[in-house]
């Protein structure tokens, strides 16, 4: 009787609406909305100490100062690498393996699941198996460069760079094939599986049709596949992109917590959640969480500038049916 | 082009890994330039008839003849059909034209072809205007030039069906199959559209292929019919003959808009009889219980013979049927002349007209019309 009640009077049923909201809401408020608005005051605070929460005034001299540091620089160029050329390279990989997945019938579960391994194991551990891999002395890849009669590679290594600018070049790009790779195959699974759900989803008639009209495979998937993927492949950009801008375990456990090989000392490998979390350990010296807040702050603005440049351009090539 | 069917069989594994027969030894003629229906129960083989004909199913035995070329073993793109899918599997992100256009543009063959008679015809200038002059050709045979510019989605379920057939005639291929064309339109659609592909397939003279179950749709717009069952052959024909003179009581049974009568009834002494009743005497086979098929227009109220209580009248429109209850209980239906208007419970006697009573065997074969 007393729901009844209720449900009769729509204005109450709102409220009741809110009611259900608000933990979830509270959640939200104290450990999202509350932090970032912290976030972007701290990062205005001048010399801002972590202990005592004293600062100087109100400034944007942080801002100043983490955009003059070439180390952020050098964050932003790598965490671009990750986000800009390793996902679209994994996406293509991972599109173009379920493509293939979907067209067999044998073993298909089975190659699934192995596909989807990556997913399930932990970063820290992938990236210390694949710093193995590119290891100097045993590593497996320059074992197999070894039987093709290839010199060992000293992959992941800044020894001796100090000085030359040529030698400093050299090892960042081998540091860049690393991190290349290892991104590639980490974004890989899911995206595999998001893409062979999308595939399935996809009317086979589509394909009879342009079978019998004579259209090519390549051809067909140009003109039918990708056009009706294009849905799924924009979620799976942004989604891959903030993950990419996030990147950081990663990067420790390749090539460890000074973002560099040996012999390296300009943190060459530094992401942008690097240089925040560098910043973060310096707690107690006034100015560093103010500074770590102003990256974060830049980070947050790229990362939702870019998403709403890529929706806004999306509209012209996604088609949703 | 003549399509033939040489002991075609086409079997399938299920889920379950057991082997499924869709397709029995089919044995079978489309002449050039007809109209044929396949027509069926959903699952007796009819649309993978026409997909084996399409070359998307292949052959488990037997050949598949296009005039006097073996395609039995050639992919889709090479046999130069055109077909219209039962959902129409319209490209969603295309528009209209693109649709249309898209086997002219896409395919390499068709492509080929195009430039020949580019060089051919002087008239279009570039590749360009030969497609778009296509195009419009067809996008006004089938009466949709003013939706060009459209996605399928903004287009109704008949307009939509129009572009199929556009996109699978605008190649000019030399056999349409139309895969239950119809099965997604209203009723009132339904009969519009058919009448459309019928005048279609007259103007551009096509041999055509059209797989249904309703054997209404068959019987207003085929030439030829062919009737299966659980994958086997049952009857081809001309519809008004396979009408009046079925196969087998299968036939008799699913062809008809109002059901075919079926009573038992025995042969004694080469005599058919109903019960006690007499109903036809020189009846040339052996002693035994036999069934009767009777369309409901072979019976005739008269002034003698088959005597019958009229049990029920119903009117639908302009057809009014009666229900006739036999002396041994049967019941027998009928359509009624407005002249002379039976009432329920009217005792009335029924005859039959010539060759309208059809014997079939326990086998359910026919083995006797009279």
């Amino acid at each position: 009787m007393l729901r009844f009640k209720l449900a009769r009077q729509r204005g109450n049923m709102n409220m009741f609406a809110y009611l259900y909201l608000l933990p979830a809401f509270v959640l939200l408020g104290i450990f999202t909305i509350y932090p970032l608005i912290n976030t972007i005051i701290t990062s205005f605070r001048l010399d801002y100490r972590f202990l005592t929460g004293d600062f100087v005034r109100f400034s944007a001299q942080h801002y100043v100062d983490i955009l003059r540091d070439p180390v952020f620089w050098r964050a932003c160029i790598n965490t671009a690498f990750i986000a800009f050329i390793c996902v679209p390279a994994s996406m293509a990989a991972a599109m173009g393996t379920a493509t293939l997945l979907h067209s067999i019938k044998r073993l298909k579960g089975f190659f699934t699941t192995l596909y989807f391994l990556p997913e399930v194991t932990n970063i820290m551990a992938a990236g210390m198996v694949f710093a193995l891999l590119f290891n100097n002395n045993f590593g497996l890849i320059n074992m197999v460069l070894g039987w093709f009669g290839f010199d060992p590679v000293a992959w992941i290594s800044g020894v001796g760079i100090a000085g030359s600018r040529e030698l400093y070049m050299q090892a960042y790009l081998r540091c860049l094939f690393v991190l290349f790779v290892y991104s590639v195959w980490s974004g890989f699974s899911l995206q595999v599986i998001l893409f062979l759900g999308a595939l399935s989803r996809i009317n086979p008639q589509y394909y009879q049709a342009s079978s019998i009209d004579g259209v090519g495979r390549w051809k067909t998937f140009w003109k039918i596949t990708f056009p009706l993927l294009s849905p799924t492949t924009l979620y799976v950009y942004i989604t891959s992109a903030i993950i990419a801008f996030r990147a950081f375990a990663a990067i420790v456990a390749l090539f460890g917590p000074t973002y560099g090989p040996l012999g390296d000392d300009s943190r060459m490998m530094i992401t942008i959640v690097g240089y925040i979390m560098d910043s973060l350990g310096n707690y107690l010296s006034p100015g560093a969480v103010s500074m770590a807040s102003a990256a974060a702050v830049v980070l947050l603005v790229i990362i939702m500038v870019l998403t709403a440049l890529q929706m806004r351009l999306s509209k012209r090539w996604v088609h949703y049916s | 082009m003549q399509v033939r069917f040489e002991s075609v069989t086409k079997q399938f594994q299920d889920k379950r890994k057991r082997i499924v027969t869709a397709v029995d030894n089919l044995s079978l003629t489309i002449e050039s330039g007809k109209l044929m229906g396949f027509l069926g129960p959903s699952g007796c083989g009819k649309s993978t008839s026409l997909f084996i004909i399409a070359g998307i199913h292949h052959l488990t035995s037997g050949r598949i003849w296009f005039d006097e070329r073996d395609v039995s073993v050639l992919p889709p793109e090479k046999r130069g059909v055109g077909m219209v899918f039962q959902n129409y599997a319209l490209y969603p992100h295309l528009t209209v034209r693109q649709n249309i256009e898209f086997p002219l543009v896409n395919s390499k063959e068709i492509k080929n072809r195009l430039k020949a008679e580019l060089v051919k015809e002087a008239a279009y200038g570039s590749m360009k205007e030969l497609v778009a002059a296509r195009v419009m050709e067809t996008a006004k045979l089938v009466e949709i030039e003013d939706y060009l510019d459209r996605k399928p989605a903004e287009l109704s379920g008949g307009q939509q069906q129009r572009v199929a057939i556009a996109r699978a005639v605008v190649k000019r291929p030399s056999i349409l199959l139309l895969d239950e064309p119809l099965s997604n339109l209203d009723a009132r659609l339904r009969v519009q559209t058919r009448e459309e592909i019928k005048r279609i397939q007259r103007k551009i003279g096509i041999t055509t292929v059209f797989v249904t179950h309703d054997q209404e749709e068959a019987l207003s717009i085929c030439d030829e019919i062919l009737i299966m069952k659980d994958g086997l052959f049952q009857q081809a024909g001309n519809p008004q003959e396979i009408y009046d003179r079925p196969a087998n009581r299968f036939v008799a049974e699913f062809f008809g808009g109002v059901p075919m009568n079926m009573l038992q009834a025995h042969v004694k002494n080469k005599t058919l009889l109903l019960g006690d009743d007499e109903l036809r005497t020189e009846v040339h086979l052996p002693d035994g219980e036999v069934s009767v098929g009777i369309r409901p227009e072979s019976v005739v109220p008269e002034a003698s013979g088959l005597a019958v209580t009229v049990r029920e009248v119903r009117r639908q429109g302009g057809i009014s049927t009666a229900v006739a209850e036999l002396r041994d209980g049967q019941t027998i239906c009928f359509f009624q002349e407005s002249r002379h208007p039976v009432t329920i419970g009217q005792e009335i006697k029924l005859d039959f007209c010539n060759d309208g009573i059809c014997i079939f065997n326990q086998a359910g074969e026919k083995v006797f019309q009279c």
